[in-house]
């Protein structure tokens, strides 16, 4: 028994000898000279819409429950649903008062006009996606002149910021429903009139709102029955961090986290490049200059130009941010600048906390 | 009647220590002994299974590092590795690792999702094997839920011939090209040592420890130091790194009619996941590294065994009574990859545990006759589970799974000797359980003596497939998704029926044949896919919905004379599938492949040199899978045949002994035709990824050499 234990005394100590170390040697990474910015997306619910003005380098956040309509100040009169909240509308067929809508009148309505249910036709209760306003489809059809030429409309509210705990490296891009209303929308001589109410209720509230034409557009929240302060003004901000609700070709809409729009509408442009994988994007990205800037790739028509295209969220290693592809981007005012993301999440593995380098051209 | 029973024991006594002796050069006959399936061990040519056997002489012939690469030898077995987890499951008969009961002893082993099934084999070290016994077919009577495809039993030592053993060896091995003696990232280390001492003639006792060291395969990747700025997912390994140190320890009695042994077994295993992508961290000013997300797996193992074989009265009674235990933890830490250095550890989370108490009881010879056994028996576990909700897909939803389950069940089983050349043995068991309705499993085999020299042997047998945590508790929910998995799923059901000939002869000049020849069905109802319940929204759940039929053909021929051994074998196997998707479902019609095997020995008769050579053929397969398209997800799809390359094993050993065969070296080559992925069309993707067309089955050709040193 004795010789059994020294010799399984011997045996562990022979065994444990493989504690090898590689010899460690360090690599110097060479350093960047952009701005570094985290944008405040506020973690794994993303509750916050970033506008950012790459010139000034200031942030502006608002919560995406803020606001509900977005009503275009051009010259046309342009309805905008706010898709980081996921809403949706389709119009009430033959309703011709507001107060006369109830909730069994639409009950079938309501089964259509649903986001991200994998039903392709669903695409006609958001906008487009491209965000190419005032030119693109809208799911609320132009503002007419004449008041009673414009439908009644179901309005699915969208969700609520998700207000649970949400598992590492994970998202939640929405919560509990936030129900419905009926909504029709007309034309004042300096703006929009919104009639707007819950579905069983047989009266309604108004709201009023004059054409701010320093802005893309004024915006509405009707929980909160008011007019509200959501983008900042049209030239003072570039692109915006936010949930979006997208499309995927044959399954209808679609919900992305971690987008990324430009201002389009307010005159920004950009195109991405994606560098071969022989070679390096950050270097591509470091050797960019105003002379290799390509004007006739500059894409101003799609606010998606960034999109998600910059992260790989469900890769088979998990979360990525590509490393080939950086961003040239035309602001507003005429100036240009190149971007790069370089996190997705921040050092805990949470998500909603982006990172990304510019530097003006 | 008693002496018959005396005889068994005393002659299986007698085959066991036989069998150790095997264990020398000296190839005498032997007659081998099997457990699986029986009332008591004997004689394998007296089973009523057809039970194959790989004795501890060949596994160290093959100079294999665990279960899983001596397997892989067989036909209709392979081997898979999964990168993730670093685990590996046998696939029997084209079915994978959930239908497949592992033993060690006979007693099914823990494993990350309760016992027995989905058991990875790399954790099962082989220097304390006496023998590895494979039955094919379902075996739900004997074995109970999720022996459809069939068992397999690993058989340790207990006890050594002499009064004081001791074997040491050293295994140094390349993992592809890699390999270094010292530094970290190259190739694979085993050493171990073995001990038995037999106190007097009652008592013995036996203890080993082993430890494995794999230093990982990069294959295509390029190690833990690698890093790009474009993120290219270069890092990393294909087989990730694992350590594994195992230790048994055995104390044996036996004195006339009662033997028990208890048996203690300890694993530790850390497996390092270095992430192939890397992240920018900016640290002010300028500068900037870059940092992985890398993950330790450690795994923790206990095994009690306690058996117990005696008499109560004239009734043989065999008991077993097992507490087992196995914990995954993984512990998240940041790396800083240009730098060299950890920069932040996660805490350690249970990644999977399992905690199970087993007991089994079998009695027999009620009715002391010699035409008639009864046994009758009883299988209990209570098994409590853990699964962390990161072991789900997209972390699922948050949700960890903690449950509970316990499972009694009763069998019994006559095995009736006709007349001397037929007998016969009808079984059933009925399996109760807290979460499943209950099951009724049935077996019947036939033996036929035809002569002297060959036997039949028809086998029936049912057995049932638990479902596992996925199925059961996956919850993948969120404003696009709903994927759920069904807590009312019903077990699968397996069905199958087998015909085995053997024919044994003996040559005037020594020459010994055997030649083997089989037909099985294998029928598995009930089969649980995940199924698109709706489309719009579209819904996804797990369902019971899917059946596979396979038909298996084989032949084998073993040839000895003298220091010669020659084992051949084929076999073809077709596979009937029919799945559905929910919106569609596929063809059942068979698909057959080959596959075929030959292992040759040979030892020098002067110099004692052993030359061993094993070689395996795995035909082309074909098999349907669901082809969707990406593009559009509204589209059904459409099920094609999809398909499973063909690829040749073949391993060299030379072994050396000296000094009376107390120091032996071994010199070898591994997968000499360098085989490491093949193609695989028919892999499931998940939600977001299509499936990948290679799968990784081996790390490419390697060398290796053996010290073993025998006191």
């Amino acid at each position: 028994m004795k010789k059994i234990l020294f010799c399984l005394l011997i045996g562990t100590s022979f065994i444990s000898q493989s504690c090898i170390n590689d010899n460690e040697d360090p690599i110097a990474v060479p350093p960047s000279d952009g701005s570094r910015v985290d944008p405040d997306v506020g973690g794994a619910t993303q509750p916050n819409q970033v506008w950012f003005d790459l010139g000034t380098d200031t942030e502006i956040l608002t919560k995406r429950t803020d606001w509900d309509l977005a009503l275009y100040s051009g010259n046309e009169f342009k309805v905008v649903l706010n898709s980081s909240i996921i809403m949706a509308a389709g119009k009430i067929p033959n309703a011709t008062n507001i107060d006369l809508v109830t909730e069994a009148s639409v009950a079938t309505l309501k089964t259509q006009v649903q986001v991200a249910d994998f039903n392709p036709s669903n695409v006609a209760y958001i906008d487009d996606v491209k965000g190419n306003f005032p030119s693109g489809y809208t799911a609320i059809e132009d503002i007419k002149a004449n008041e009673s030429d414009n439908a009644i409309y179901l309005v699915n509210m969208g969700k609520e910021i998700y207000s649970g705990t949400v598992p590492t490296g994970s998202v939640a891009t929405g919560g509990d429903s936030r129900g419905w209303m009926k909504v029709q929308i007309s034309r004042t001589a300096t703006g929009y009139k919104v009639k707007y109410a819950e579905l069983n209720s047989a009266t309604h509230k108004e709201l009023s709102v004059n054409k701010n034409t320093a802005y893309n557009y004024n915006f509405v929240s009707l929980k909160n029955n008011k007019e509200v302060f959501i983008q900042p003004e049209k030239k003072k901000w570039d692109i915006c961090f936010t949930v979006f609700t997208n499309t995927i070709t044959g399954a209808g809409s679609y919900i992305y986290a971690d987008f990324v729009t430009i201002n389009n509408v307010g005159g920004a442009a950009a195109y991405e490049i994606i560098v071969p994988s022989t070679s390096s994007g950050v270097e591509a990205y470091t050797n960019f200059k105003t002379s290799d800037i390509d004007q006739s790739k500059f894409i101003h028509d799609d606010q998606r130009v960034i999109g998600a295209n910059w992260r790989n969220p469900v890769g088979t290693n998990g979360l990525e941010v590509y490393g080939d592809r950086f961003y040239v981007i035309k602001d507003p005012e005429g100036f240009y600048f190149k971007l790069r993301f370089t996190r997705l999440t921040n050092t805990a593995g949470e998500r909603g906390k982006p990172q990304f380098e510019y530097k003006p051209l | 009647m008693k002496k018959k029973v005396l005889s068994i024991v005393s002659l299986s006594a007698i085959f066991w220590i036989n069998a150790q002796e095997k264990d020398s050069l000296n190839q005498k006959k032997i007659e081998e002994v099997v457990i699986t399936g029986q009332y008591m061990q004997q004689s394998i040519d007296k089973s009523i299974y057809k039970v194959e056997v790989i004795d501890a002489q060949q596994i160290k012939n093959m100079a294999v590092t665990n279960v899983a690469e001596v397997l892989n030898q067989n036909l209709n077995i392979l081997i898979e590795p999964s990168r993730g987890s670093g685990n590996s499951n046998a696939s029997i008969m084209g079915l994978s690792g959930e239908y497949t009961k592992i033993l060690i002893d006979n007693i099914p082993v823990v494993s990350d999702e309760g016992m027995g099934n989905l058991v990875d084999l790399t954790k099962i070290n082989v220097n304390n094997i006496e023998r590895i016994e494979v039955v094919k077919g379902s075996m739900g009577v004997e074995y109970g839920n999720n022996a459809v495809a069939g068992v397999i039993n690993i058989i340790t030592k207990k006890n050594y011939g002499k009064k004081f053993t001791a074997i040491a060896s050293l295994q140094e091995e390349t993992v592809g090209k890699d390999y270094d003696w010292f530094k970290k990232g190259n190739g694979r280390h085993l050493q171990s040592l073995n001990l038995g001492y037999r106190i007097n003639d009652n008592w013995s006792v036996t203890a080993d420890i082993n430890h494995n060291d794999f230093q990982g395969y990069k294959g295509i990747l390029n190690g833990y130091k690698y890093f790009s700025e474009n993120n290219d997912g270069k890092r990393g390994y294909e087989w990730q790194p694992k350590d594994m140190l195992t230790t048994n320890g055995t104390i044996r009695y036996g004195k006339g009619h009662t033997s028990f042994f208890y048996k203690l077994n300890f694993l530790t295993e850390k497996i390092n996941y270095y992430n192939p992508l890397v992240v920018e961290e900016y640290l002010g000013a300028g500068n900037r590294t870059y940092t992985s997300e890398d993950i330790d797996y450690n795994t923790q193992r206990w095994i009690h065994q306690f058996n117990i074989q005696t008499k109560l009265g004239r009734i043989n009674y065999n008991g077993d009574f097992s507490y087992q235990t196995q914990e995954r933890k993984s512990q998240d830490y940041l790396y800083d990859v240009p730098n060299r250095k950890e920069i932040s550890r996660e805490q350690e989370i249970t990644f999977y545990k399992s905690d199970v108490l087993y007991s089994r009881g079998m009695f027999s010879n009620f009715l002391n006759s010699e035409k008639i056994n009864f046994q009758l028996g009883y299988e209990l576990d209570r098994t409590k589970g853990f699964a962390d909700a990161t072991t789900f897909e997209s972390n699922n939803n948050g949700r960890s799974i903690e449950r509970s389950i316990f499972n009694y069940a009763n069998f019994l089983s006559a095995e009736w000797n006709v007349v001397d050349w037929f007998s016969f043995r009808p079984g059933v068991r009925l399996a109760l359980s807290d979460r499943f309705d209950s099951q009724y499993n049935y077996s019947t085999t036939f033996r036929f003596k035809t002569s002297e020299k060959s036997d039949i042997r028809a086998v029936f047998g049912t057995a049932n497939r638990f479902p596992t945590y996925d199925e059961l508790y996956t919850f993948v929910v969120d404003n696009n998704h709903d994927i759920r998995g069904n807590e009312s799923l019903k077990p699968e059901i397996g069905y199958s029926g087998s015909i085995f000939w053997d024919y044994a002869t003996t040559l005037s000049n020594d020459w010994k044949f055997n030649f083997s020849a089989s037909g099985m069905y294998l029928d598995v109802k009930n089969r649980i896919e995940d199924v698109v319940i709706n489309n719009s929204p579209l819904q996804i759940t797990f369902l019971n919905v899917d059946n596979y039929k396979s038909l298996l053909f084989g032949g084998g021929i073993n040839v000895r004379k003298g220091d010669l051994s020659l084992n051949a074998g084929v076999s073809v196997m077709g596979i009937s599938q029919s799945l559905n998707s929910g919106n569609i479902s596929s063809p059942d019609d068979y698909n057959f492949y080959t596959e075929a095997n030959l292992a040759a020995n040979y030892t020098l008769p002067y110099t004692k040199t052993l030359f061993a050579l094993y070689y395996k053929y795995t035909g082309e397969q074909r098999k349907y899978t669901l082809k969707t398209n990406a593009q559009d997800p509204q589209d059904p799809g459409q099920y094609i045949l999809g398909e499973i390359g063909d690829f040749n094993m073949l391993n060299f050993t030379l072994s050396q002994p000296f000094f009376k065969n107390h120091f032996e070296v071994s010199l070898g080559i591994k997968n000499i035709f360098d085989v490491t992925s093949i193609r695989n069309t028919v892999q499931a993707g998940n939600s977001h990824n299509g499936p990948q067309d290679q799968q990784n089955l081996f790390y490419g050709r390697s060398y290796f050499a053996r010290l073993n040193y025998t006191f």
